[in-house]
């Protein structure tokens, strides 16, 4: 049984961390991984369609599609999401396009800020809570800053706005996102400075705002081919050898900045996982990375 | 061509997805325009601390300051020019902002204490690009430097911020704001009797959807700002013009792997979607090929130390990533098919914090 069974009883994993470290691949992995024991639904929130390229079928929109069993994909986009929301509350599709096709409104939307940030967080919450079509819902949320604006922004509303539907969708997704029963952030690091200092600032601002953390995965981490003792004699030649000395010097780094997150992380689940270069295509990586995190142990 | 780039170019803006190292490139940029004799300033995101250290950058807000020749000596380079760097701060660049522009005490006072002022200003979304924005405007403006290198931050975020001049244009042009601008919006919902149709039926579904209460909150921000927000159209305007002048240029960074090449093409489209000029390709941390002399060796060592099977391993890794990466370059120049320049930088083997690394990378771009 793999360390991450514990969490499949909640009912969001919201992936991030900061930008290049590798939270999509290791989104999908959690994605295959999670699907062996539940009915899963993944969720891009970028531009581009990573997830589906990577999982076989790049034509994947704003509509669930199934990928292979209890594996599905969708992605989102505020434009849909705010037309979905809206339809829900005047239920005409004439009168939603005599009115919001039109270029001021579109600019409205546009140019509040936080507004698209709610408007997806909201969706989210309807693929996780409101339809229960799934038992878990993955989301390949974006960078550390954005992400974290995306989780702050129903707290914001929910304060700012007096009454009225705004506060109260606001408010449900509080209740969700705050629920430790329910919610886990997975954040992506990777053992060099800038990303390690930007998951431990995510980890104090997520606690700050009592939004419950899950396991913290140190990708990429730098092969180690030697024993200690070949280490021992081989180090020494480093200084003048461009090959060694490149290896040893990321090696070392990798374990400076692993052992910085061990020392904060003491009583939380931290995980490394390995840098994949074996392999041909993405599909490979993720193959690999997946089969790790299912073998992965206490 | 990069050398032309720094002595001709007023504005150099660096675009590309997270973690492909813009910042320090970035600072490099503005670093050699500096050796090249040129007043150069590099306004970054958020450095990595080390990198500010080392720059003498860990004290400063978000002004400008100029970094000490003294922090490169030892580097083995000449500095005729200056080099300066600052800090974006969103949060308290939009207080300065209210403070700035506000006619009055009492409206900035109304302003700084409005609730949804407040949480806005404390959200990073969206209120970045615009202060981005903002700020690149105000140091610009001021022309106290030769050339401006703007580090922009990961991909969605920096498409917001090349939008934001246009966002902001329109929200202030449109009638639905100045519809929120009506005193007459709080007689209540009896106020919307005397709107015409239009603008009656637009009201009705906003209520419905996000409340009236809500609109009367933003209307009360929208009316104590009313005097500043022609300033922010007409800025964003001219940031806009800025943007699109000769004297500026748009470089893009990518690292060779498929998700970052994938962003690049997504930006490059923005890019030209936008007619923004741009003519460089960067690609950063690119594994290059080992030397034969190197590989033999090194393989010399292993057999001394006894560890020939693993010593093959790393031979062997070194060698695929070199070629994953030739092959992701090739594929990517080809489906780009656009006429810019190609540079490519290699992988170092530490982080690249201090000034001595900047110089590394910096003479590696000359």
């Amino acid at each position: 049984m793999s360390l991450f069974n514990e969490f499949l009883s909640r009912r969001i994993w919201f992936v991030t961390g900061k930008g290049g470290v590798g939270k999509t691949m290791l989104a999908a992995a959690l994605g295959n991984f999670a699907s062996q024991f539940v009915r899963v639904l993944l969720i891009e929130i970028n531009s581009c369609t990573h997830l589906g390229s990577l999982l076989g079928n790049a034509q994947v929109g704003y509509h669930e599609t199934l990928l292979k069993k209890n594996l599905s994909l969708i992605q989102l986009n505020p434009q849909d999401c705010f037309h979905e929301y809206v339809l829900k509350y005047i239920r005409f599709e004439t009168l939603y396009k005599s009115i919001f096709d039109h270029r001021f409104v579109r600019h409205f939307m546009e140019g509040t800020p936080g507004l698209n940030e709610l408007l997806t967080i909201g969706k989210i919450w309807d693929l996780a809570e409101g339809e229960k079509k799934y038992d878990l819902v993955i989301v390949d949320g974006p960078a550390t800053g954005h992400s974290l604006a995306m989780l702050s922004v129903p707290d914001t509303v929910d304060h700012a706005v007096r009454m009225g539907p705004l506060k109260n969708k606001a408010h449900s997704i509080v209740q969700l996102i705050k629920d430790p029963s329910k919610m886990a952030v997975w954040i992506v690091s990777l053992c060099e400075e800038m990303p390690v200092n930007e998951t431990i600032d995510l980890f104090l601002e997520l606690k700050k705002i009592n939004i419950p953390v899950g396991p913290i995965l140190a990708n990429r981490m730098w092969p180690n081919f030697f024993t200690e003792a070949e280490s021992k004699k081989l180090k020494p030649f480093q200084a003048d050898n461009p090959i060694l000395g490149h290896y040893f010097n990321r090696l070392d780094l990798n374990q400076t900045y692993f052992n910085q997150l061990k020392s904060f992380f003491k009583n939380h689940p931290l995980v490394p996982i390995p840098h994949v270069w074996k392999a041909e295509t993405d599909a490979e990586i993720l193959q690999q990375i997946t089969t790790y995190c299912q073998e992965l142990t206490l | 061509m990069m050398k032309e780039l720094l002595l001709e170019k007023k504005i150099l803006i660096v675009c590309g997805s997270g973690g492909v190292g813009k910042t320090t490139l970035s600072a490099t940029l503005a670093l050699n325009a500096a050796r090249l004799g040129r007043r150069a300033i590099v306004l970054t995101i958020d450095p990595a601390k080390r990198l500010a250290n080392s720059l003498g950058l860990s004290q400063i807000g978000h002004e400008p300051k100029e970094i000490e020749a003294k922090v490169f000596k030892g580097c083995g380079i000449s500095m005729p020019g200056t080099l300066s760097a600052m800090m974006l701060d969103t949060k308290r660049t939009f207080d300065t902002i209210i403070e700035r522009y506000a006619p009055n005490e009492t409206t900035k006072t109304a302003i700084l204490n409005n609730p949804i002022y407040h949480h806005l200003s404390n959200m990073v979304a969206g209120s970045s690009e615009y202060m981005a924005m903002e700020k690149l405007y105000e140091i610009y403006s001021k022309g106290d430097y030769d050339l401006l290198v703007l580090d922009t931050p990961p991909t969605q975020h920096a498409l917001d911020f090349l939008d934001a001049p246009s966002k902001m244009a329109n929200l202030l042009g449109d009638s639905l704001f100045k519809l929120l601008l009506k005193p007459s919006i709080f007689l209540g919902k009896k106020s919307f009797q005397v709107l015409q149709s239009g603008s009656k039926r637009l009201l009705r579904v906003l209520d419905k959807i996000v409340g009236f209460e809500f609109l009367q909150d933003l209307s009360v921000l929208f009316l104590t700002t009313g005097g500043m927000l022609e300033g922010f159209k007409e800025r964003a305007e001219e940031v806009g013009k800025i943007l699109r002048q000769d004297s500026t240029q748009f470089l893009l960074v990518a690292t060779p792997n498929r998700l970052s090449i994938q962003e690049s093409k997504f930006f490059l489209n923005k890019i030209q979607e936008l007619e923004l000029p741009f003519e460089n390709f960067i690609f950063n941390r690119v594994h290059s090929p080992l030397e034969n002399s190197w590989v033999s060796e090194t393989n010399k060592t292993f057999n001394k130390c006894d560890c020939v099977a693993a010593g093959l391993n790393l031979i062997t890794m070194y060698e695929t990533l070199a070629k994953q990466d030739r092959t992701l370059i090739n594929k990517m120049k080809l489906e780009l098919a656009t006429p810019c320049t190609y540079t490519e930088i290699s992988q170092f083997e530490t982080d690249i914090h201090g000034p001595q690394g900047l110089v590394k990378i910096g003479n590696a771009l000359l």
